[in-house]
């Protein structure tokens, strides 16, 4: 098996991907506007643009996670597992990114770190809810159980979303309510970097699943090979 | 037979009588170390009150379903419906049913208990709320008893299962609580139906994935 | 020698002596933790035939039944049941084969008694009280039908076992290691089954690791290692 280094598209993607993630760097810092103007354009809301791709993201991830559960459910085909853990993954790490960068944007903004809303708490609720998948895939018993019960997961969990979300919006409008920003109100220039940054970290994902992927075949033929297949 | 099944959990219930007493006194003693730890007057308590009540419920509902999965494993009981011509998804309707019906038992004696020792006011409506607790105790044990069918088989399942209870379980006791607040200040129906809507919501939701899903989870 | 259609259906041969197969065991592969336990194994049975599985311990048989009674998953293949699939088919498909394990594979706080009006009824062939009464009498187990069985003794067990084989109308007979934890009376009740089974045609399999008792009672058997079956003798 060829190493994943040595493949022709994933190059392209990596270099596309560095050079993606530096210019995104630079405008960002120098040449984006900051975003929340309650709260006086304040430099550190920049990390907006890292925010909110990363939770797009991870909801993609988390996404794949549940397709790749039923079609392993329908199909049997062990692929559909390995895209499934490793979406799962990599959608657990953007999730992390979206915990670290809320609260850093949270202190900056509004001078509080972890604030009670539906967003935020959905992703904690999604990043605990995965921390359990990957108990079960740990204490599950044999693979070939340990895939068919995670998929099961995965659908399950995926499907709780929205209902998660939605009943923490009805429960947080009771509480404090944050100024919340309307995606369509921003002006172009802001969009324009937004959606620039969500395409550099959609193709990191991709990437890195690609990768992940990658790997987790080469740890099945090295299983494979030591049972003499 | 689901009523052969439904039978055979309540029999085995009522013979061997472990899970709703077990439920139940657990629920109690939760309930009385409420009432050391916290040392507020009845009008604060009242406050906290519906969210301590539904957290006891989820706190025996992982009990009462590990304990009725856990009767299906032994002697490999469980072999017998598996190997017979029975649908799997009725496996998964009558433990959501026995499980309902277990927890509602346990609250039963739960709550009378609840409002005594926390002095609390008894709440008019009863209709109402028998209603939001026969719905929630529906959605807890349906997504519980698709929990525990996951867990059944694995390692350290008694804590797996509320590992991966709790986190899908949230929008439950939010909107259980929420109802349970509302009913205690006697606001009228129309104004907390959207946390009702909630709990339809879930209990439909994983009802039907439980019955469609179902077969995937229960074998080896 | 007649080729009936094949509609998804297995073909069989009927030949002057009209034997025709049972069970087909098509493509079935197993692995637990990625070791292979069943390697795309085929296996057919015919009609009225006896086979016995033999293997070491942990080889896969037990496996293998569990398997076609689809109480363990399977990675892949299928088993059909004249025709009808076992695995991947309704569970309607299932209603003529029972499994009996070194598992009582039934439940302990219940009685006897109930364990079988249960299986019956499961088995979609519901008994009366009498026809329970009457199993448990040809099992020996009638002083103790009132009992919880997690009080019966290994062997009262596998004698339960066998007074499921009397409510249940089955026509395959799957059979783990029927002789292990039998008393005396119990192994003398179980050849007395199996002599009848032989004399009315019934087909089963049983596994066991005893080759020479199987030798005894089966038409042909296999031994199952490394994931593969090997036909070791026929008669």
């Amino acid at each position: 098996m060829n190493s994943f280094n040595s493949k022709r598209i994933p190059n392209i993607m990596a270099v596309i991907i560095i050079i993606m993630l530096g210019a995104g760097l630079k405008i960002v810092v120098d040449y984006s506007l900051t975003v929340d103007k309650e709260a006086g354009y304040l430099w550190a809301q920049k990390i907006f643009y890292y925010h909110v791709p990363s939770a797009w993201t991870a909801f993609l991830g988390y996404f794949i996670v549940m397709i790749a559960g039923v079609q392993f459910l329908r199909t049997g085909n062990r692929k559909w597992d390995q895209i499934g853990v490793a979406s799962a993954e990599l959608g657990t790490f953007f999730c992390l990114l979206i915990l670290i960068t809320g609260p850093i944007w949270g202190q900056a903004a509004w001078g509080q770190p972890w604030t009670w809303e539906p967003r935020l708490l959905t992703t904690l609720i999604l990043f605990l809810l995965y921390v359990g998948y990957f108990m079960l895939r740990q204490f599950g018993g044999h693979y070939e159980r340990i895939a068919r019960n995670s998929a099961v997961l995965g659908i399950i969990a995926f499907l709780d979303v929205p209902i998660v979300y939605l009943s923490l919006k009805f429960w947080s409008a009771d509480t404090q309510a944050h100024p919340q920003l309307g995606m369509s109100e921003q002006s172009s220039l802001v969009l324009n970097v937004f959606f620039f940054n969500l395409a550099t970290f959609t193709l990191l994902f991709i990437y890195m699943v690609w990768y992940r992927i990658h790997i987790l075949k080469l740890k099945q033929k090295q299983l494979e090979l030591t049972h003499g297949l | 037979m689901f009523t052969a099944l439904l039978k055979k959990d309540l029999l085995i219930e009522l013979r061997s009588k472990e899970i709703v007493i077990s439920m139940a006194s657990f629920g109690v003693s939760v309930i009385l170390l409420y009432s050391f730890s916290f040392n507020e007057s009845p009008k604060t308590f009242s406050i906290f009150a519906s969210g301590l009540l539904w957290m006891v419920f989820l706190f025996i509902s992982v009990l009462g379903l590990h304990r009725s999965f856990s009767l299906e494993k032994e002697f490999d009981a469980i072999g017998l419906v598996l190997s017979a011509p029975v649908d799997r998804s009725l496996i998964f309707l009558s433990k959501w049913v026995s499980g309902f019906l277990f927890l509602l038992m346990a609250q039963i004696i739960i709550v009378p208990l609840f409002w005594l020792f926390l002095a609390l006011d008894i709440p008019s409506q009863i209709g109402l709320w028998l209603l939001l607790f026969i719905m929630a105790d529906l959605g807890i044990a349906a997504v519980g008893s698709l929990v525990a069918g996951i867990t059944l088989r694995a390692r350290m399942s008694e804590v797996l299962l509320p590992i991966l209870l709790f986190p899908l379980v949230s929008p439950l006791l939010i909107a259980a609580v929420k109802s349970t607040d509302a009913l205690m200040v006697g606001l009228p129906f129309e104004e907390w139906k959207v946390w009702g809507a909630i709990i339809f919501t879930f209990v439909i939701a994983f009802s039907v994935t439980g019955v469609l899903i179902f077969d995937y989870v229960s074998e080896e | 020698m007649m080729i009936l259609s094949n509609k998804g259906r297995v073909r069989s041969r009927v030949s002057s002596n009209t034997i025709t197969v049972m069970l087909e065991i098509q493509n079935l592969s197993k692995s637990f933790f990625m070791r292979p336990v069943l390697k795309d194994l085929s296996l057919r049975v015919k009609d009225g035939e006896i086979v016995g599985i033999v293997g070491a311990n942990g080889a896969g048989k037990t496996t293998l039944l569990r398997t076609l009674a689809r109480i363990s998953a399977c990675d892949s293949g299928d088993a059909f049941l004249n025709g009808n699939s076992l695995i991947k088919g309704s569970h309607k498909n299932r209603e003529n084969v029972l499994f009996i394990s070194h598992h009582p594979n039934l439940y302990p706080v219940l009685t006897g008694e109930e364990n079988l009006k249960l299986t019956a009824r499961l088995y979609g062939h519901p008994k009366s009280v009498d026809e329970i009464s009457e199993a448990l009498e040809k099992v020996g187990l009638s002083r103790y039908r009132w009992d919880p069985i997690r009080n019966y003794s290994r062997g009262m067990l596998q004698r339960l076992g066998l007074a499921k084989t009397i409510i249940v109308p089955w026509k395959l007979l799957l059979l783990d290691e029927p002789t292990t934890g039998l008393d005396e009376d119990g192994s003398q009740l179980l050849e007395n089954f199996l002599h009848r089974w032989q004399e009315e045609d019934r087909s089963m399999m049983i596994v066991s690791h005893d080759m020479s008792w199987l030798k005894r009672y089966c038409t042909v058997i296999y031994s199952l290692s490394d994931g593969v079956l090997n036909k070791e003798s026929q008669s």
